[in-house]
């Protein structure tokens, strides 16, 4: 299976991935709900990407009480389907990163989802922060 | 032997390329900068030969020695 | 349309707060930044109106591409009457604030009069609120820290002034993100006269209304593939705009010593090459490039100063990186002072980062104010004890601490060199123009940069104008007014979409027409030049109302009338009067400066006049 994999050293923290994940899943520009978040630390000398790892024992999916969270067995992406979540937010409290994110605009969780296998974050990084492998 | 350098991102460019240092040239300052092939992002419009002024219209009758110090410079856009 | 459509009106004196709907005429007309928001604050002011006082307006404009996937995407400027110039105000700046901004879902923030006790302004998308500011007196970075503590959100984005700006010193900048700045025009000190210490905003609507996504898509990846593989492009994320400094050096156009010369013999301590070269005791200045929202250049410095250095030697909060050295600070705190100490020099940025100082108006009047030093009118009594030698790394460091907590001389050096060398007794040695400050490159070696200093609607500026190839192949001032007209039009256009002007260099004209017609619809690069002209013509309306004439278009004696000691133009002044002729000319605007009836009805001007 092939995973995201960030290098802080190579990230400008331009959020161009936090774009294009907005625009891949919503259609709009919108840093504030993107599945990938870039942290930055020390006046920006050191930026870090960081989204879901995909963990093989997944907790959110075993944490889900309407089992809303399956695997993409292509990808091994952990997917929401967004028909059987219902917002009770049990996988947010799981997640040992925080990186499936409650949204009260749909009253459902988003979490990455890999894109079926075409990461647009990886296609968007201008410096090969983060890749696909 | 003569040396060349470079200045600003001009500099850093024929320095990636292992061109800066020294180098055996004959000829004119034109052919030595047809022969380094400058990025035209680069310009290099002016060049100092031995601390002195060449401008780019003058490089052809402009004839390098042995032991000359030729400076190219580049107008990298504004700061 | 990738505007927002949503204005945020901020009424200090009323402690109120409404947004209303973006006048849609005039988006279409001056489309962002410093086009619109100069429309709606010709509308909101009369541009006689004191700079500093409550009915001057401060507006905080993005443009239509802030906040997109485009490279470069997160500029926005601030726009007010200047108190530094008497002039329109203006002053870009990146970082992530502008886009936040947006993604708040305004296209401007416009703040009018004054509130009775310092505030600040908290917005996060339609919940607005103007809060007590306890953190006034305090640092930008202070600030920052204070706000975030308190919002409890590390992702606000805060744009905020020192005390420099809370005092009212003219060449206070605007903070954004804690090392990007509005920084020219003495904005700050508008800000300051508002009694606003900062403005944090949250947003998270985010711009979706592009009008035709698939093509917008589609250009930006052929538009980044194009500006990936530029060789000029790799060369500013390896080395920013630092690496001037080395070519205006063997040029001959680096402004040494308050521009009596042009060559600097520590050049070669202060360059890109020794930023990132380890001394001898294994320290290296620069740590890391860093990217402003959106942009895939990433042209920004992070630095360290070496910890032993005299000073930030016990200074433990200045061990730790932040904003470097650029071109334009490496020379406000380098050549024109005579400093050829780069710790000295990275000390300087920190320090003016942190109290909210424009670095080059800062750097030249402390440049106006050693050559007081030298001619005997400015002894250390009067200056703190600090002898204001060219060439003291230890009257750099003192004087940006001073001038940017406002303190001591340091209140002197606030009011920027004009009003400072004015003082004293000796305007002449004011290096800049309309009472701005010059930037990194003298007018004598190049004269196409003379021209663009002397007509800049907003003061001397280096970024509003590109003449800088023809200026280096050719030191007459033959064949320069045109392209600095042209030019002059072109970046008044690019500003206004909200990209970066540094992206011009590695995409067209036509791209930014091209990505202006996806996202908006019915733009070509025609029409975006023509708008280019109409905005510069718009602020120099603002500059004709506010009572500016022909003389205000000009550069100090020593620019016209002493020659070029060194380098490549030795020998030359600036051609001033006759480059002048030329350009009005060209403009369409009469000898005086006034512009022409058929111009104003050409560029649909007529109204304003």
């Amino acid at each position: 299976m092939k995973a995201l994999v960030m290098q802080p050293d190579k990230c400008t923290s331009c959020l161009q991935c936090e774009m294009a994940c907005t625009f891949e899943h919503e259609g709009v520009f919108n840093p504030a709900r993107s599945r990938i978040k870039v942290f930055e630390f020390e006046h920006g000398a050191l930026n870090v990407p960081y989204a879901c790892t995909q963990c093989e024992e997944a907790w959110c999916l075993h944490a889900c009480p309407t089992n809303a969270i399956t695997i993409n067995d292509a990808t091994g992406a952990k997917v929401v389907n967004d028909d059987k979540c219902v917002g009770c937010k049990v996988c947010t409290i799981a997640c040992p990163y925080g990186t499936i994110n409650y949204r009260p605009e749909t009253g459902k969780v988003a979490k990455c989802d890999l894109c079926d296998g075409n990461p647009a974050c990886v296609e968007a990084c201008p410096t090969g922060a983060i890749t696909y492998q | 032997m003569i040396t060349l350098k470079g200045t600003g991102l001009l500099g850093d460019d024929l320095d990636d390329q292992g061109k800066i240092g020294r180098m055996a040239f004959e000829g004119s300052l034109a052919g030595l900068c047809e022969q380094l092939a400058i990025d035209p992002a680069f310009a290099g419009y002016l060049s100092q030969v031995n601390g002195e002024i060449v401008h780019e219209t003058d490089r052809a009758k402009c004839l390098l020695k042995d032991g000359d110090t030729v400076t190219l410079i580049s107008p990298v856009t504004a700061g | 349309m990738s505007w927002q459509n949503k204005v945020l009106f901020v009424d200090l004196t009323a402690n109120r707060c409404w947004s209303e709907p973006l006048n849609q005429r005039w988006a279409e007309k001056y489309v962002g930044t410093r086009g619109l928001g100069t429309r709606y604050l010709m509308d909101l002011i009369d541009p006689s109106v004191d700079p500093m006082s409550p009915e001057n307006v401060l507006i905080f404009a993005t443009g239509p591409l802030t906040g997109t996937s485009c490279s470069t995407s997160g500029r926005w400027t601030a726009i007010c009457k200047s108190p530094l110039t008497n002039s329109i105000g203006s002053a870009n700046s990146g970082g992530k604030f502008g886009a936040e901004l947006k993604f708040a879902g305004y296209d401007l923030l416009i703040v009018k009069g004054r509130a009775k006790q310092p505030v600040y302004l908290f917005i996060d998308d339609d919940n607005v609120e103007i809060r007590p500011a306890d953190m006034w007196g305090q640092s930008v970075w202070e600030a920052d820290e204070a706000i975030r503590k308190e919002v409890a959100d590390p992702n606000i984005k805060i744009a905020a002034i020192g005390q420099s700006g809370e005092n009212g010193a003219r060449i206070a900048c605007i903070v954004n993100d804690l090392h990007r700045a509005a920084g020219r025009c003495g904005v700050g000190a508008v800000m300051g006269s508002k009694q606003l210490k900062a403005v944090a905003v949250r947003g998270s609507q985010g711009v979706g209304n592009v009008a035709d996504p698939k093509r917008f898509m589609q250009l930006n990846t052929e538009i980044k593939a194009k500006v990936a593989a530029d060789k000029g492009r790799q060369g500013m994320t390896r080395n920013g705009t630092h690496a001037m400094l080395s070519s205006m050096q063997a040029f001959g156009g680096l402004p040494t010593r308050n521009f009596r010369e042009v060559q600097f013999e520590g050049a070669d301590k202060i360059d890109h090459v020794a930023a990132r070269t380890a001394t001898d005791t294994g320290h290296v200045n620069l740590q890391t490039n860093k990217a402003c929202f959106g942009c895939t250049i990433a042209c920004g410095r992070i630095a360290k100063i070496d910890p032993e250095h005299f000073s930030v030697k016990d200074r433990p909060q200045y061990h730790t990186a932040s904003g470097g050295l650029e071109y334009e600070t490496a020379y406000a705190f380098g050549p024109v002072v005579g400093v050829d100490d780069i710790d000295a020099l990275t000390f300087a940025a920190f320090v003016t980062n942190e109290y909210g100082l424009d670095p080059i108006s800062f750097g030249v009047t402390l440049a106006a104010a050693m050559e007081l030093h030298e001619l005997g009118v400015l002894p250390a009594e009067l200056t703190d004890g600090i002898e204001l030698k060219f060439g003291s790394a230890e009257a750099l460091c003192v004087m940006a601490e001073k001038t940017g907590k406002a303190e001591g001389f340091g209140v002197e050096l606030g009011m920027g060199a004009k009003r400072l060398t004015e003082k004293y007794g000796h305007p002449e040695l004011f290096m800049g123009s309309k009472g701005q400050e010059f930037a990194g490159y003298d007018a004598r070696a190049m004269q196409g940069m003379g021209l663009g200093y002397a007509t800049s609607n907003r003061g001397a500026c280096h970024l509003k104008h590109d003449v800088f190839s023809q200026d280096m192949k050719d030191h007459t001032s033959n064949g320069k007014a045109e392209p600095c007209k042209r030019t002059q039009d072109i970046i008044s256009a690019v500003d206004a979409t909200g990209l970066c002007l540094f992206i011009n260099g590695y995409q067209s004209f036509e791209d930014f027409a091209a990505l202006m017609d996806a996202a908006c619809g019915g733009w070509d690069a025609d029409k975006l030049q023509l708008t280019g002209e109409r905005i510069w013509n718009l602020e120099k309306l603002f500059n004709l109302k506010a009572g500016l004439t022909r003389a205000d278009d000009s550069l100090p004696p020593r620019m016209l009338n002493d020659a070029v000691p060194t380098g490549s133009a030795k020998g030359s002044v600036c051609e001033l009067d006759k480059l002048l002729d030329e350009y009005y000319e060209l403009r369409g605007w009469n000898p005086d400066s006034t512009i022409k009836a058929d111009t104003l009805a050409r560029l649909g001007l007529t109204e304003l006049a």
